[in-house]
């Protein structure tokens, strides 16, 4: 999976692991919006277009999915990030790879591979 | 039947008296007209009232037609512990006559047909008692009885009213605890039945050790309620082989009588056994997260110095350590919070003394209690660290006359609390906007994202640093 070129929607309410991502996926030569909120991810949605994201399931005390659900609408490859260990998601996104935290390059990028075939 | 019954009865040195319903006197034995002396064709026919007459509005003949109404009403035995029932004797005096009487219903499909009063003379015994004592065990005997019957009465009461109840109920009787009642729950709760007219420490002596019966007899003696919360009672339940652990939450009401006399005591309560229990797992929970999440930060930092040891990179790894320290003592300050919220003074606070140490005494922390969740009590933390370090290096805690004044506020609408934090550095020396955006600006510039995005302003004013930090506050 290449990156370079993408732009990439980071979806991660900790800041200090958003930044180790955004820093991990710019250094693949992707173009990265990092979000902490569903209410940022859909302004940022209003803004830009996004090839694929990476999207933490728990943020501040909520789900994700909504925004989730908009980023698929809008033709967007999407991969779940989680810190809680076995994780069920909605029906819906049942087929949607998800990594656990601590994550590495490595399983993001395979993860995303898994996502793009799939779709 | 009437030949066996005659057979039976009419011989027994016992004296026996039949009734019909309306107290006609229909039948005796031989000892019954010994003990009041009286002769079969004087009484036989004759109600019970005109054979033996007492004046309506007595003691004694208020007891004994109350008695009478009791079976008629209930179908149900009654008894008379003491009645002093005085009888003509064969002079034509009256002689005092101490009895102890039960009346037993005589019942054909169900509809009361005769009534059996079995009847003790027990005046020899009660003039001895008397002579003993003097009149005032009579009044107590009477006073006990009247008690008796009223307890009685406010039993049948609560026990219509409590034995359905979801609660545990049980009503005991005077200073040795005897059960008057007990419902269903109760029954239940203690894994026996036999329970009414039996003592508290021959019912349920497993609780004696465990201090219940000490408790009773204090409120007893003294009248004072005693309410257990939470309290752990061990009941070893008919068939079980171990006692049960319950966790009840209870009341020893003592009950009194008319001169505030404790008669008996009211306990009532509930089995929270389960709740008890999922708050001890969720403690255990608790421990077990504070416990790793320590552990977890303790190896983080070891890691970290096994792995930049040889690096000579002893500057970063200063750095690194300072925001793992940030971090640990943030954790800690859940900990202490049970992961619940944690209070904005606290946070920024210990943040700020583990970094700038004494320099801590330059700066103003002040502001209303708010607290913030876990997660934005961390983050703040972590920023006002980064703050700190910066004031240190380049800002107002650089020399030695700079402060720093923290302060925040909260301001609310219908639907929404907005909290206001506020950084503002003095007296240090002239500052201008860094050229590269460090780490520790990224995460100063970030806020505390919250569910609405926070915002943040960090404003490089000639005079010392402002920073401005607003996020949203749930409601509770």
């Amino acid at each position: 999976m290449k990156l370079a070129g993408k732009n990439i929607l980071l979806v991660e309410d900790e800041a200090i692991i958003g930044f180790a991502l955004e820093d991990m996926i710019s250094e693949e030569g992707a173009n990265t919006q990092l979000v902490g909120s569903v209410k940022e991810g859909e302004d940022a949605l209003e803004n830009n277009a996004f090839d694929m994201a990476v999207v933490d399931v728990n943020l501040n005390g909520g789900y994700s999915y909504p925004l989730v659900d908009r980023l698929v609408e809008a033709g967007c490859t999407v991969i779940f990030a989680t810190g809680y260990g076995g994780t069920t998601h909605p029906e819906r996104f049942a087929m949607t790879p998800t990594v656990s935290k601590p994550y590495d390059l490595a399983s993001i990028l395979a993860a995303l591979d898994r996502a793009s075939q799939s779709a | 039947m009437t030949i066996q019954f005659e057979r039976l009865l009419g011989a027994s040195p016992n004296p026996y008296v039949l009734l019909d319903r309306d107290l006609v006197i229909v039948w005796m034995n031989d000892a019954y007209l010994q003990v009041t002396m009286s002769r079969r064709e004087e009484i036989i026919g004759r109600k019970m009232f005109d054979a033996f007459p007492s004046e309506e509005g007595t003691e004694s003949h208020d007891l004994l037609a109350e008695s009478f109404a009791r079976v008629i009403d209930t179908c149900e035995a009654d008894e008379i512990a003491l009645i002093r029932y005085d009888i003509q004797n064969e002079d034509g005096g009256t002689d005092v006559r101490y009895w102890s009487a039960t009346h037993t219903p005589i019942c054909d499909d169900g509809e009361l047909r005769f009534i059996l009063q079995h009847t003790v003379d027990v005046t020899e015994l009660e003039e001895l008692r008397q002579a003993r004592d003097g009149m005032s065990l009579i009044r107590r005997a009477n006073a006990v009885q009247e008690q008796n019957r009223s307890l009685q009465e406010e039993t049948k009461r609560l026990n219509r009213m409590f034995d359905q109840a979801p609660g545990f109920t049980a009503v005991l009787h005077g200073p040795n605890h005897e059960f008057a009642m007990a419902n269903d729950a109760y029954r239940q709760l203690v894994g026996r039945q036999d329970l009414v007219g039996r003592r508290v420490k021959d019912v349920l002596p497993e609780v004696i050790d465990q201090g219940f019966i000490d408790i009773l007899d204090n409120v007893f003696a003294t009248g004072d309620a005693y309410l257990g919360r939470q309290e752990k009672v061990l009941l070893q339940r008919e068939g079980g082989t171990e006692p049960e652990l319950n966790y009840l939450n209870f009341i020893f009401q003592p009950v009194f009588d008319e001169e505030g006399v404790v008669r008996g005591i009211i306990i009532q309560g509930y089995d929270v056994t389960e709740e008890v229990e999922a708050q001890e797992r969720q403690m255990l929970l608790v421990n077990e997260l504070n416990h790793r999440v320590k552990n977890t930060l303790a190896i983080v930092q070891g890691l970290a110095m096994q792995s930049f040891r040889k690096s000579g990179a002893d500057v970063e790894r200063s750095i690194f350590e300072a925001r793992l320290k940030t971090l640990a003592a943030a954790h800690n300050l859940l900990t202490e919070a049970n992961w619940r919220a944690a209070c904005v003074e606290e946070i920024v606070t210990r943040s700020a003394e583990a970094t700038v140490g004494e320099a801590v005494e330059r700066m103003t922390i002040a502001g209303r209690s708010v607290r913030l969740p876990p997660q934005s009590a961390v983050s703040l933390a972590m920023i006002v660290h980064e703050l700190c370090t910066n004031a240190l290096k380049y800002g107002s805690l650089s020399n030695d006359r700079g402060t720093v004044a923290i302060d925040w506020s909260v301001s609310t609408d219908e639907e929404t609390a907005e909290l206001c934090l506020n950084w503002k550095e003095r007296g240090g020396p002239p500052i201008a906007e860094p050229e590269s955006v460090g780490f520790g600006t990224r995460l100063i510039t970030r806020g505390l994202s919250d569910r609405y995005g926070g915002h943040v302003l960090l404003d490089y004013e000639g005079d010392g640093l402002r920073y401005e930090l607003r996020t949203q506050l749930e409601l509770a």
